[in-house]
């Protein structure tokens, strides 16, 4: 136990004392940040400063003068003519643009064009403000020659909800939004999931790799038993994952706080009420669902999902890890061959992602309840399902299989690592490998 | 000669389609620096690995004192594989410092010890350098240095000169010497006949997993000698039927003799000296271990 102890902590300071462990741990949510903060740049960036538009509305389609923004100004100069107008654009005096509206407007039509004379094209956003509050006035407009008043309008507006009453006595059936809700944070749980096996399964394999070509292996097994050293390094490991993992924790609030400060700064996220009007959504029922978002979320018994995920984050990891660790003892001294033998282990871990894709917006189907059973699949998938409350007697087994497979494969992958470790030069075939299964 | 330190009793060992050890016994005496020796793929790594417990024999025991070897045996055992290595990221001290823990030193002693190693070795200036920054002199050097630190009763030492240029070569044998001089037993393995006739005091020839010769070096080459004598003389041999049928060389008033057996010395000292032929020197010419060596293998693969 003493001579794990050690070897996990040999693993875990050769790795995390080194510069390029702390450069990795934080250059990776530093440029995390520099996206976020170049993005806000980019997004805040409203082109030129505000232009001057003259408003020519021959037949008064647009009711009322128009409202000055702060990246255009509207100006109605009294009986000037276009031409001279233009002129004037044209030599880019005082105006920008010209708006004009010389016919009326069909009332029956839904597409309508305006000319919009400029000598240059100015930014989207503008082009954008400008089609919107073009087409808000028509639509006063068309309602005053249809004789309708406002209230008959919104009266129209036909939304549907659905509302599930689960018949039973199931206390904790979530609602709709909780589970939509579950299955993203579920999707996120099964990608950290593979991100994890993949790059820490990685550093196993690699780890083991270098002692042998290095031919310290045989040193260390005339000390340890080749288990303690491969459960060691699989340990060792894992405790640079929650180093790391740690530290991205704590740095990423930050990363975050930085982002959205210059986010906001680019009003970016500032919610226009005529905006979301525009597109249907109702100011009120938005706050609405982000109160229910946020009571749903404390209704979760985090505890309880947290605990499992733990559970299937330890057997998972074990697992893969293992497999990685007796790749690795089997890998010649070309470390370039290694890749090759990695693909039986990563192809179970590439489907299960996307079954947990799947999984997420039906976490009932069969193919959830099947795949989150199955030992190779269920550290991804199971998360993923969770949220969405699965039955605990399948979770349990889940479990229960997952861990008796953990054991199996670590006891496989060390009588495969025992003989692969001694044996140098050219990599092994897989026939070879299955063979040393079965010696003494 | 005293205690046995390793007792191999009836070892056999297969590999697959490989019969790697045959029915193998001898003893290994406390405190002498014994040879293993044999051509590659005799046997000796399949055998020293067993001794260190990194594989089982299929059938048969060893001892070491006395106790079955496993994981308690081996930290009495200090073992440089032909095949050795250093974590090339770690530093030297903490690399040292390390394999001693694994062995079972205390952490306080362990660096100490490293510490003064490194002074013996002229290394200290190198002790908080990453290994990978080392010659490869030096390298072997550290590699030295953590196989004995933990200052195991048993060393065995496969192929340790392989590689070493003569300075290291030098300061690794005195260091082998005066291990023994303290009472460490010392198994040597190597595959150069040569290295062994100047260190080992007893030895164990094996060839395709059998022991083809053993014992101590003097008693063997006493075994294996054919009678052959030099003999440095001045002036020149007369032509002689008794002469010329023992004569195997002439050269720079210098003869090698091949005698029917030790009384026939005699009478080549009486012939010279009727001849009046002075003789400046006469000795026994043993075999080497190398000419035994190839010899007995010879026999054994014609078998």
């Amino acid at each position: 136990m003493e001579k794990i102890w050690l070897i996990i902590q040999r693993e875990y300071l050769s790795r995390v004392m080194t510069k390029k462990f702390w450069i990795l741990t934080f250059v990776v949510p530093f440029s995390i940040m520099l996206l976020y903060g170049f993005l806000g740049y980019i997004l805040s960036n409203k082109g030129d400063s505000s232009i001057n538009v003259v408003v020519v509305d021959k037949n008064n389609i647009l009711g009322k003068r128009l409202p000055n923004s702060e990246s255009i100004y509207y100006h109605y100069p009294k009986g000037v003519n276009i031409d001279e107008l233009k002129e004037k654009i044209n030599k880019e005096e005082k105006y920008d643009a010209i708006l004009y509206l010389e016919d009326s407007v069909k009332v029956y039509s839904s597409n309508h064009s305006f000319d919009y004379y400029a000598n240059k094209t100015f930014s989207l956003d503008k082009e954008i403000e400008l089609k919107s509050i073009l087409s808000k006035r028509i639509r006063q407009y068309k309602i005053k020659q249809f004789g309708l008043e406002q209230k008959q309008l919104s009266a129209l507006d036909a939304g549907v909800k659905l509302k599930p009453q689960i018949i039973g006595e199931e206390e904790n059936s979530v609602s709709n939004l909780a589970s939509t809700m579950g299955a993203s944070i579920g999707i996120l749980i099964g990608f950290a999931m593979y991100g994890i096996i993949f790059i820490y399964g990685n550093m196993v394999m690699r780890s083991v790799m270098e002692e042998k070509v290095n031919r310290i292996v045989e040193v260390m097994i005339s000390t340890v038993k080749p288990f303690q050293l491969m459960l060691g390094k699989v340990l060792g490991v894992a405790c640079v994952g929650i180093t790391q993992i740690l530290a991205w924790a704590l740095t990423l609030p930050f990363v975050g706080l930085i982002g959205s400060t210059l986010l906001s700064s680019s009003n970016i996220l500032e919610l226009d009420p005529s905006a979301l009007e525009a597109q249907g959504i109702d100011q009120e029922e938005m706050q609405y669902q982000v109160a229910l978002m946020l009571e749903n979320l404390s209704e979760i018994n985090w505890f309880y999902f947290l605990f499992i995920i733990l559970l299937y984050f330890i057997g998972g990891y074990l697992l893969y890890s293992s497999l990685f660790a007796a790749v690795g003892s089997a890998v010649g001294d070309d470390q370039g061959e290694g890749q090759q033998l990695t693909i039986p282990i990563a192809i179970p871990i590439i489907i299960a992602l996307y079954i947990s894709i799947a999984v997420a917006t039906a976490p009932d189907s069969s193919l959830a309840l099947w795949s989150s059973q199955f030992p190779l699949f269920s550290p991804i998938v199971m998360p993923t399902r969770l949220f969405s409350n699965p039955p605990l007697w399948e979770v349990l087994l889940s479990l229960v299989l997952l861990y008796a497979t953990t054991v199996g494969c670590v006891w496989l992958s060390a009588r495969i690592y025992r003989v692969g470790i001694l044996l140098y030069g050219k990599k092994a075939s897989f026939k070879e490998i299955a063979k040393w299964i079965f010696y003494t | 000669m005293g205690n046995t330190c390793i007792e191999i009793k009836n070892v056999n060992k297969h590999y697959q389609n490989l019969h790697a050890v045959r029915d193998m016994s001898f003893d290994i005496p406390t405190g002498s620096i014994f040879g293993l020796l044999g051509p590659n793929g005799a046997g000796k790594t399949s055998l020293i690995r067993m001794i260190t417990a990194i594989t089982r024999p299929d059938s048969g025991s060893i001892t070491l004192n006395g106790i079955q070897v496993g994981e308690k045996t081996q930290k009495e055992i200090g073992y440089l594989p032909e095949e050795r290595g250093l974590y090339k990221k770690m530093k030297v001290t903490d690399h040292i410092v390390y394999v001693a823990r694994l062995k079972g030193m205390p952490k306080g002693e362990a660096t100490q010890k490293a510490k003064q190693w490194l002074e013996k070795f002229s290394l200290s200036e190198t002790a908080e350098k990453k290994v990978e920054e080392l010659s490869k002199g030096m390298q072997q050097k550290v590699q030295f240095i953590s196989t004995v630190i933990h200052e195991p009763p048993l060393l065995i030492l496969d192929e340790p000169f392989s590689g070493l240029d003569p300075i290291n070569t030098n300061l690794i044998r005195n260091e082998i010497y005066e291990l023994k001089q303290r009472g460490v037993t010392i198994i040597f393995s190597t595959h150069r006949m040569e290295q062994v006739e100047e260190v080992c005091e007893n030895i164990v020839v094996i060839n395709k997993g059998q022991i083809v010769l053993e014992g101590s070096v003097e008693d063997i080459k006493q075994q294996s000698k054919e009678n052959i004598f030099s003999l440095k003389f001045k002036g020149t041999i007369p032509d002689s039927s008794f002469l010329n049928k023992c004569i195997v060389k002439i050269e720079n008033q210098e003869m090698t003799l091949k005698l029917d057996d030790e009384d026939q010395i005699k009478d080549v000292f009486q012939y010279l000296l009727s001849k009046d032929i002075p003789i400046l020197r006469f000795e026994e010419v043993l075999p080497t271990l190398n000419e035994i060596f190839i010899k007995k293998v010879g026999q054994a693969s014609s078998l």
